[in-house]
C-alpha cells in the first residue's frame, strides 16, 4: 500500500512540478479602485474621499471611482462585485468610535478580503480635511505600489498679480501636489521670487528673496504666516538650501561684490563657500551632505553645473558646452536634473551621478527651467514658459507625462517642493 | 519456480498463496512497465521558460530527433501572440506531409503564410533527403521499363500533386524524363540497328540520370547529425543548405528564435506549454510604474471544468498591485484544455 502511495505522489509531484511557467509582461495597464466611505453622507468624508480619489489617480497607475456604503461591507461578495465592473481595490473610510481618529480599510476584490498592512486607524493630525485625506493615502501607496508617496507634500511658487494701482507683484503661493487648494502665503506688495522649504518635518517653514528699495533680502514665513528677515546683505540673497539632517544651509548672496556667491551657514557662522570671478547660483546639496551642486559661469561664461567636495575642496564640472542651470539633486534617485539649452529652448535633463551619464528627460516646445523633485523622487516640477503663457507644470518620470498644476491664465514660477512634513502645512 | 515449489512438497495452501504471490508480482511488474516506460510521466512534461519575445515573432518550434530517430525532422510554427487566437491553436494541427521519416507541422496563421506556403519546398527537399535510395530505385525502375516510364510519371503526378508531398520532386523527375523520352527514341532506333549495344546504353543514362539528384540527398541527409550536434548552430545552416539545394525554392527563413525540441514528447509538451503562455500573455498587462525587476509566483488550481478554482501567492512581488494583477489575469484567462484539472506554478514578471 505505501509501495504504491510513494509511486503516485512521486508521479504526482513530478506532474505539479513540470508544470513551471514564466510570464513576462511588457503593455502596462491602470488597475482600478473604489474610494468609499460608510454611514451619514457627511460633508467631511465626502471631502476626504474626494481628495483621496485624486491623490491615487495623481500618478496615473490608477483609475478611481467614488462609492457610498450604507452600511459596513460584511460579506464578500459585496466587495468581489466590484471586481466584475474592472475594479480590484476598495478603499473605504469612515468615522472611527473615538473623534480624533478616522477608520480606512483596504479590500483586495478578487478574493474579497481585507489587506492588513494597508488598514488602520489615522489619528487626526492637524486641522486640515485634504491632510488627513492625503495622509491616509499616503498610509496606504506603499503597500499598494511598493513606492514613497507625495501626497502630502506642497509645491510653492511665484505668481504674478497686478495690484489696485496698475503695479506689478508677485506673490508666494502654495498648493497641493496636483495645484488644488492654492493658498497665498506671502502678499505683500512686493516682487517676492524663489521660495524654499525648509527640512525640519516638524516645523514647516518657507524661505523666499523679498525686493526692497535698497537689495533682494531673504525671507522666512513659518505656518502661522509670522515673517522674519534671515539674511540681509548688500546685493541679493537668495535660493537657500538646506541639508537633510537640518544642521547645514547654502545660499547665494553678493554682498555688494557684483558677483554672486555661494555661503554656508553652519553652527552659528557664515563663511564663503564657492567665490570665484562668475555668478554661481542654485545650490543643491547631496545626501551625504558634503557634495555641493550648483551653477556657475566662471570658466566659459555661459552657466554649466559643477560638483564641489566642501571636505577635499575639490571642484569637478559635470556639463560640457552648452547652456546648463538650476540642477536639482534627488537624495531617493541619487540622480541630478538640470535644464539644458536645446535648439534654443530649455529642456530637462537627467544625470546620474553613479554611471555619470545624462539622458534627456523632455522634448516637447517650451522653456522648463526652475525644476525640482518631489520626496517621492518620481516627479519633478519646473517652470513652464511659452510666448506669454508660464506655467507650473509636474513631469511624471512613471508615465513620462507631463501636467500643469496651474492655470494659463495666471503666471507663475519658481516652484519648490517640499518634504513631507510630519503635519500637513496650513498656512493661516 | 513453480516445479521448484512442486518439488518441496509443499501443501495446497501454500500452492495458493505462491500462487497469489506470482500472479500479484506480475501484475505490479506489468503495471511498473507501463507507467515508467510507457506513460513515462505523461507526455514527459519538461519545465521549460519561455519568454515573451518568442511568442512576439510567431516562433517555430523546431523539433530534432536523437540520434536514433536521425532522419526526422519537424517544424511546428505557432501564431504571433499580437495574433493569438487560442481557438485556432486549439484545432488540430494540419499535417502536410507523413512521409515515413519527415513531418512538417503547421498551424494556420496569417503573419506566417509566406512561411506556410513555403514549407511544402521545404517538405520535399527533405523528403528528397531523407529517402534518396527510395528515388532512385523509382528512377532505376523508370529507366529499364523504357515505353512505361513516360505513364508512370504522368500516373505519379496525379497522385502527388493533392498531397503536396513531392513537387520539386515530381517536377526534376519530368524534366529528367524528358531528355529520357528523347534518349529511349535515339536508343529504340539504335536497338533495331543494334540491340547488342542497347543494355550499355542504358546502364550509362542511369548514371548520368542519378547524378543530379544524389549529390542532393546526400547533403541533406546530413542535417539531422549536424543538428544533434549542435541544435542552436545547426538549424539555421540546415535551412540554409536547403536553400541552397533547392534552387530557388523559397525556404522557409526562421528569423528570430526558436525553440528546439528533442523529441515528438517533447515537441506536445512545448506546444502545450505555448499555448498557456499565449493566453497567459494575452491577459497579463503589469501595472505601470511597477519596477522592472518585480514578480511573483502564483500557484493556479484548475477545475476539471477550465475554471480557476484557487490561486496561491508562492512567492509574493512585495508589491500589493503586481499581486493582484496577476492573480486578475489568471481570473480572466481562459485556460487551455490540457491545464484543467492540474495545478501550475506561474511566474509573473
Amino acid at each position: 500500500m505505501c509501495f504504491w502511495l510513494c509511486i503516485i505522489m512521486s508521479c504526482f509531484f513530478s506532474i505539479i512540478q513540470a508544470n513551471d511557467m514564466t510570464v513576462r509582461g511588457t503593455q502596462s495597464a491602470q488597475m482600478g479602485i473604489i474610494v468609499s466611505h460608510i454611514g451619514s453622507q457627511d460633508d467631511a468624508l465626502v471631502q476626504l474621499v474626494d481628495v483621496i480619489m485624486h491623490d491615487v489617480q495623481a500618478s496615473g497607475q490608477f483609475y478611481s471611482k467614488k462609492h457610498y456604503f450604507s452600511v459596513t461591507p460584511n460579506k464578500t461578495q459585496d466587495i468581489k462585485q466590484f471586481f466584475a465592473q474592472g475594479y480590484h481595490f476598495v478603499l473605504v473610510v469612515n468615522r472611527s468610535k473615538k473623534k480624533d481618529d478616522l477608520e480606512y480599510r483596504l479590500f483586495d476584490t478578487i478574493t474579497g478580503s481585507m489587506v492588513a498592512k494597508a488598514s488602520g486607524l489615522y489619528h487626526k493630525r492637524g486641522k486640515s480635511i485634504q491632510g488627513w485625506a492625503h495622509h491616509i493615502a499616503a498610509a496606504v501607496w506603499p503597500v499598494l505600489t511598493g513606492q514613497a508617496s507625495m501626497f502630502s507634500s506642497q509645491i510653492a511658487y511665484c505668481k504674478e498679480a497686478v495690484r489696485s494701482n496698475g503695479m506689478l507683484a508677485k506673490y508666494i503661493c502654495v498648493a497641493d501636489h496636483d495645484g488644488s487648494h492654492e493658498q497665498i502665503v506671502v502678499e505683500v506688495p512686493t516682487v517676492n521670487m524663489a521660495p524654499r522649504w525648509n527640512n525640519d518635518l516638524s516645523n514647516p517653514i518657507i524661505l523666499y528673496s523679498e525686493h526692497t528699495n535698497t537689495n533682494v533680502r531673504l525671507v522666512s514665513i513659518d505656518t502661522h504666516k509670522k515673517r522674519r528677515i534671515v539674511s540681509d546683505f548688500e546685493g541679493i540673497n537668495m535660493q537657500p538650501e538646506f541639508s537633510y539632517d537640518g544642521t547645514m544651509v547654502v545660499y547665494c548672496a553678493s554682498r555688494g561684490d557684483g558677483c554672486c556667491h555661494i555661503y554656508v551657514y553652519k553652527d552659528g557662522s557664515l563663511a564663503p563657500l564657492i567665490v570665484n570671478e562668475g555668478n554661481n547660483v542654485s545650490p543643491t546639496l547631496a545626501d551625504d551632505g558634503h557634495t555641493l551642486y550648483f551653477c556657475s559661469d566662471f570658466q566659459t561664461g555661459s552657466p554649466q553645473i559643477y560638483a564641489f567636495h566642501m571636505d577635499t575642496g575639490k571642484l569637478r564640472r559635470i556639463t560640457n558646452g552648452g547652456y546648463c542651470a538650476s540642477p536639482s539633486y534627488c537624495q531617493k534617485r541619487k540622480q541630478l536634473v538640470y535644464g539644458k539649452m536645446m535648439g534654443g529652448e530649455m529642456q530637462l535633463f537627467l544625470y546620474d551621478e553613479k554611471t555619470k551619464e545624462h539622458r534627456q528627460l523632455t522634448t516637447s516646445p517650451g522653456n522648463k527651467e526652475e525644476c525640482c523633485w518631489s520626496p517621492c523622487g518620481n516627479y519633478i516640477a519646473y517652470a513652464y514658459t511659452k510666448g506669454l503663457q508660464s506655467r507650473i507644470a509636474v513631469f511624471n518620470l512613471i508615465t513620462r507625462k507631463e501636467r500643469f498644476i496651474t492655470a494659463a491664465s495666471a503666471r507663475c514660477s519658481y516652484p519648490a517642493w517640499s518634504p513631507c512634513y510630519e503635519t500637513f502645512p496650513v498656512f493661516a | 519456480m513453480w516445479r521448484w515449489l512442486l518439488s518441496k512438497n509443499a501443501d495446497k495452501k501454500t500452492h495458493v498463496w505462491m500462487q497469489f504471490l506470482l500472479v500479484s508480482a506480475s501484475i505490479h511488474v506489468s503495471v511498473l512497465f507501463a507507467l515508467f516506460v510507457l506513460y513515462r510521466g505523461r507526455d514527459n512534461n519538461a519545465s521549460i521558460v519561455l519568454d515573451r519575445s518568442l511568442l512576439a515573432h510567431g516562433v517555430p518550434v523546431v523539433i530534432v530527433a536523437r540520434a536514433p530517430l536521425a532522419q526526422t525532422l519537424c517544424i511546428v510554427s505557432t501564431p504571433p501572440a499580437n495574433q493569438a487566437k487560442p481557438q485556432l491553436l486549439a484545432q488540430p494541427a494540419t499535417s502536410v506531409i507523413n512521409s515515413p521519416s519527415t513531418s512538417v507541422v503547421s498551424t494556420p496563421s496569417a503573419k506566417q503564410s509566406p512561411k506556410s506556403a513555403a514549407l511544402p519546398m521545404q517538405q520535399t527537399a527533405q523528403a528528397s533527403a531523407v529517402k534518396p535510395t527510395n528515388i532512385q530505385a523509382k528512377t532505376t525502375v523508370v529507366k529499364k521499363e523504357k515505353p512505361a516510364a513516360a505513364t508512370i510519371a504522368k500516373k505519379e503526378e496525379p497522385k502527388v500533386a493533392p498531397q503536396k508531398q513531392q513537387p520539386v520532386i515530381a517536377k526534376k523527375e519530368e524534366s529528367k524524363i524528358m531528355p529520357e523520352k528523347q534518349q529511349q527514341h535515339v536508343a529504340a532506333k539504335k536497338v533495331d540497328e543494334k540491340k547488342s549495344d542497347a543494355p550499355q546504353k542504358i546502364v550509362q543514362q542511369d548514371a548520368v540520370k542519378q547524378q543530379p539528384i544524389a549529390p542532393i540527398a546526400a547533403a541533406q541527409s546530413a542535417i539531422p547529425e549536424k543538428a544533434v550536434s549542435s541544435i542552436a548552430q545547426v538549424l539555421p545552416t540546415a535551412h540554409a543548405d536547403q536553400k541552397a539545394q533547392i534552387n530557388g525554392a523559397h525556404a522557409p527563413e526562421i528569423d528570430g528564435p526558436i525553440i528546439v525540441a528533442k523529441d515528438y514528447r517533447e515537441k506536445t509538451t512545448i506546444k502545450k506549454h505555448l499555448l498557456l503562455q499565449q493566453e497567459l500573455v494575452r491577459v497579463w498587462h503589469p501595472p505601470v510604474g511597477i519596477a522592472q525587476e518585480c514578480q511573483c509566483q502564483l500557484r493556479v488550481s484548475i477545475g476539471s471544468d477550465g475554471a480557476v478554482r484557487a490561486v496561491h501567492v508562492l512567492d509574493s512581488s512585495g508589491v500589493l498591485m503586481f499581486d493582484v494583477a496577476a492573480r486578475s489575469a489568471l481570473s480572466s484567462a481562459q485556460l487551455p484544455k490540457w491545464t484543467w484539472g492540474t495545478s501550475i506554478d506561474i511566474t509573473f514578471s
